[in-house]
């Protein structure tokens, strides 16, 4: 543990979902020189002997190949480092469960005790994020989301019975965010916000059934994500550079802690796009002042940067004005503004707003 | 110049792969050194390695009751690949005191090729046939139906000389 705030994630899907390939485009793109001169800080693995894994399957997407399936659950730690400071000032931890696991049992208790460590990381993730692939949804339409989403339920109600088992209240994370991957596969028109329709209007009793799962109070169903890892052809990588969404995962992660606070102080509901929370949210910024009343427990950690983030402006301030403000905090060795300032400007940049759509509570089927 | 043969006894052998549908499983596994099986000790020496068509050497020891030397390797097959048209990934692990007097060759593909029809048997077997395995632990199905179809549990396997080699230490049980 390095002692500075952390943005963890529980990554969820089928094998073959691209849950291996996501993770390597996520660290080695950010790795890249031309990404850290363009965006100001890079990523660093907090375990080198992982990040050298990471980096060679990256590398196989460079030359082309997608990467080998994976075998057994990880929890990767990345360092955010911000250009002009010597150390990360965010860490952001992924929790990446085996698709295999829905399947079949374990083979041994010792794969059985694996599994039930992992479980106690997803109870303390600030949000999970169940990964639809998008590939097999353009071909499968709604047959292959209801099936995905059913299978999706009952894996969700098995760990609530080993929770259970072991005495632990099944206290899930209450942000779900739906993510289609392979996006560049789906068309230019497609944003998560017409996928968000498709899925509430053709799987509504599927997502009302995973939602119950998870709890009532969790956000399942309402929030939704597009991702593109690579831009390939669903057999070859044509080229590894072009990504959509990536970086906004973790901003969006702290965005949906700052909705809950906004909603918990009963200062209205956060919904739309992106640009619409945003500018939901400006509502909020001088208003709470102690978050840490508001956010759960496990959320406290984050309170400092997630009170650096609010912000005045929503999606008005470009990208590259937020990472001018971004350069000058780390200047003034100012760590946790500085990552803030580069998470906002994750947000503003082109393309990101067709990435992410929240619904609105009421609006549930 | 010939390659080298090395006699490989299967009980040996912990061997991990997987198939066009179905997800990692061991097809051949020794008598258990801990109670709790073979996978974490399987996950520990594999932990850094990334597959790819140049199989990787590894020794090393387990750290169980006076230490068990192990000669591992791992290796993507371009032949198989699963329903992503990903190649597949060998993971095998030869172990006793055989395996600390071979020589530091490359036996994976040599063995894999030994194997090879015994792994036609499962590797395609259908997602009607998996959806049965969930009753059970679906690799004791697939263990099952590709032990039964391997005939001598000795092997001669020829080996290519090896790259680099990697010395793991003892890795505790």
């Amino acid at each position: 543990m390095s002692g500075r705030p952390e943005v963890r994630i529980a990554l969820f899907g089928m094998k073959g979902a691209g849950k291996t390939t996501l993770l390597a485009s996520y660290f080695g793109n950010q790795q890249r020189n031309a990404f850290e001169e363009r965006h100001g800080y890079r990523l660093e693995a907090a375990d080198a002997a992982q990040g050298s894994v990471l980096l060679s399957r990256y590398y196989r997407l460079e030359g082309g190949d997608f990467p080998i399936g994976t075998d057994g659950f990880d929890s990767l730690r990345f360092g955010m480092k911000v250009h002009d400071l010597p150390t990360p000032s965010l860490d952001v931890v992924w929790y990446d469960y085996p698709g295999g696991w829905w399947e079949t049992a374990p083979s041994d208790e010792a794969e059985r005790a694996a599994r039930r460590e992992a479980l106690k990381l997803l109870l303390d993730s600030h949000a999970a994020i169940l990964l639809v692939d998008g590939e097999r949804y353009a071909r499968e339409g709604m047959t292959y989301a209801r099936s995905l989403l059913d299978q999706f339920r009952a894996e969700i109600r098995r760990i609530t019975g080993e929770l259970s088992a072991l005495g632990q209240a099944p206290d899930f994370p209450e942000q779900w965010l739906i993510a289609f991957s392979k996006a560049d596969l789906l068309g230019e028109g497609v944003t998560a916000l017409t996928l968000a329709e498709q899925l509430r209007e053709g799987a509504a009793d599927q997502l009302s059934g995973v939602q119950k799962a998870v709890g009532a109070s969790s956000s399942f169903g309402q929030e939704y994500l597009l991702l593109s890892a690579v831009r390939g052809d669903g057999r070859r990588v044509l080229d590894a550079h072009q990504t959509l969404g990536l970086t906004t995962i973790a901003p969006i992660v702290l965005l949906g802690a700052l909705a809950r606070v906004a909603e918990k102080t009963g200062r209205g509901r956060v919904w739309g796009t992106l640009a619409t929370a945003l500018d939901v949210l400006r509502g909020l910024t001088e208003a709470v002042d102690k978050l840490d009343d508001f956010l759960p427990s496990k959320y406290r950690v984050l309170t400092v940067l997630i009170k650096a983030l609010r912000t005045k402006e929503g999606l008005s301030v470009s990208a590259e004005k937020l990472r001018e403000r971004q350069r000058a905090a780390a200047r003034r060795g100012k760590a946790l503004d500085a990552a803030a300032y580069a998470l906002r400007a994750e947000l503003a940049s082109p393309g990101t707003s067709r990435a992410y759509f929240k619904t609105r509570l009421e609006d549930n089927g | 110049m010939a390659e080298p043969a090395l006699r490989i006894r299967l009980d040996d052998v912990l061997y991990r792969t997987r198939g066009r549908d179905w997800d990692y499983a061991f097809l051949l596994q020794p008598a258990p050194l801990l109670v709790e099986g073979w996978y974490a000790l399987h996950r520990r020496i594999f932990k850094s390695v990334e597959p790819n068509a140049t199989p990787c050497l590894l020794r090393g020891e387990l750290g169980v009751g006076t230490g068990k030397p192990f000669f591992a390797t791992a290796f993507t097959d371009d032949a198989r690949r699963d329903s992503q048209a990903r190649p597949i990934a060998h993971y095998l692990t030869w172990l006793g005191s055989d395996a600390d007097a071979a020589p530091g060759v490359s036996f994976g593909p040599g063995l894999v090729q030994a194997l090879a029809p015994a792994l036609d048997v499962v590797f395609e077997l259908g997602a009607q046939l998996l959806r049965q395995g969930e009753l059970q632990s679906l690799d004791a199905l697939l263990r099952g139906r590709f032990q039964a179809a391997i005939g001598e549990r000795e092997l001669d396997v020829t080996a290519a000389p090896g790259l680099a080699l990697r010395w793991l230490g003892t890795l505790p049980a």
